[in-house]
């Protein structure tokens, strides 16, 4: 490529494409420049160098689409065993976010509100009753002697009946009655 | 690329250029260590450079996103090869472009044996009688256009001219990409924008003729003409290098 100062016009119509796009060193450049300002037949090509350049850089302002290719090169990678296969981090679904977000505002919303109902003050000054507790299960043991309640002549659960209510180590209760275990009801 | 196994990275100046350098090493060095996403990152920081590249060499998206996709799987499985002596981008933009060429070797050895007029067959020409076009059409249009022109370029000078003009990388590191000498960069320029003006010129004059309903024979011809300079200068023996990672 053409180092030397540019004496006339065809050396200075070599020199044009590099010209345009600054790529001649300074001192050729500058030389180009002056030859330029002092020739109209140099600049009118010149002129059509620097114009079809700039049809070249419209392609600058073209925004590639948008792109990812990691997920295709991980899968591949994976298939030729080059990386670990660890699970991929999957991508949640968009409504996931605001979602939690929703389900957190509500919580809280929530707990305000039973804590607001539980320091409320009523009218007559009381203070509003704690909700009903679940009443224990007392289990009330058979006392020796007693008649048994549980007889043939009872309507017999069997053991996969619906009403039939569990087992436990202490008794059945049945129909309000406390009857004791009996293993043997299970295959009766 | 002579690559080496890595070595210690170039000392810090301080300027943006040499962060961004260190910051692709160190995250080499821990992709090389097994640290998927240390490559992953370098993935995301690289893919939409290198997917201008390809767009701008190899017509369709498609096609540009599977070559990127190769790049980034050619860099992976060469990792332990790379050269701390060299940026990554240089590296990525080496295996983006050869790939690119080499997908315009193969598509033009099978587009040679076509019996279709490429001049006519590469030229959208305007319809005289159509609407106006948008502006945002026409630009369209333009870019198009301009896209058919670069194609119409050998690939070495394409390659060239979109890393300069369109990335603009400086002419040294075009050379280290381009695995050539800083003088044979600067020939390909000249030329290339050269190759590039008489294309854009030549359609210009279709696009006039097309429009005021004169003859287009002797532009056809002209072009034939252009081409088949192109081509005596697009592979000079010097230039026929294959590509190589």
């Amino acid at each position: 490529m053409m180092m030397e100062i540019p004496e006339n016009c065809i050396d200075v119509q070599n020199a044009l494409h590099l010209y345009v796009g600054a790529d001649l060193e300074t001192k050729v450049q500058v030389a180009v420049a002056r030859h330029l300002e002092a020739c109209a037949g140099c600049r009118a090509q010149a002129d059509d160098a620097q114009a079809a350049r700039a049809a070249l850089l419209v392609l600058k302002s073209d925004a590639p689409p948008a792109i990812s290719v990691w997920s295709d090169v991980r899968a591949q990678l994976l298939r030729e065993g080059r990386i670990a296969g660890a699970p991929v981090a999957r991508r949640s679904p968009w409504w996931i976010v605001p979602a939690a977000a929703a389900a957190s505002v509500a919580a809280v919303l929530l707990t305000l509100a039973v804590q607001n109902d539980a320091n409320r003050v009523l009218p007559n000054g009381a203070q509003p009753s704690a909700p009903d507790a679940p009443q224990p299960i007392v289990l009330h043991p058979v006392e020796p002697g007693a008649a048994p309640i549980f007889d043939d002549s009872a309507p017999r659960v069997m053991p996969f009946d619906p009403s039939f209510s569990g087992a436990s180590a202490a008794g059945n209760q049945r129909g309000g009655a406390i009857v004791p275990f009996d293993s043997n009801e299970i295959i009766r | 690329m002579n690559v080496t196994d890595g070595g210690p990275p170039a000392a810090s100046t301080g300027d943006p250029a040499s962060a961004t350098r260190e910051r692709d090493h160190g995250l080499v060095r821990r992709a090389q260590e097994g640290e998927e996403a240390a490559f992953a990152e370098l993935v995301s920081l690289y893919e939409k450079r290198a997917f201008r590249v390809a767009r701008n060499m190899v017509p369709g998206d498609e096609d540009a996103r599977d070559l990127v996709q190769e790049a980034f799987l050619r860099v992976f499985r060469n990792l332990d090869r790379f050269d701390y002596k060299h940026a990554f981008s240089t590296w990525l933009y080496r295996i983006v472009s050869n790939l690119s060429i080499d997908h315009l070797r193969r598509r033009r050895r099978t587009q040679s044996t076509s019996s279709v007029d490429e001049d006519e067959a590469g030229l959208d020409l305007v319809d005289a009688d159509a609407p106006a076009p948008s502006a945002a059409l026409e630009s369209s249009e333009t870019q198009d256009e301009v896209r058919a022109c670069l194609e119409n370029l050998a690939p070495h000078f394409q390659s060239v001219l979109v890393l300069r003009e369109l990335e603009g990388l400086p002419c040294t590191e075009i050379a280290e990409i381009v695995g050539a000498t800083h003088v044979t960069v600067r020939w390909r320029l000249h030329r290339g924008r050269k190759l590039f003006q008489e294309e854009w010129e030549r359609r210009a004059r279709l696009r006039d003729n097309n429009r005021s309903g004169q003859s287009t024979a002797a532009d056809m011809n002209h072009g034939a003409t252009s081409r088949s300079n192109e081509q005596a200068d697009s592979f000079p023996d010097d230039l026929s290098e294959e590509c190589e990672d």
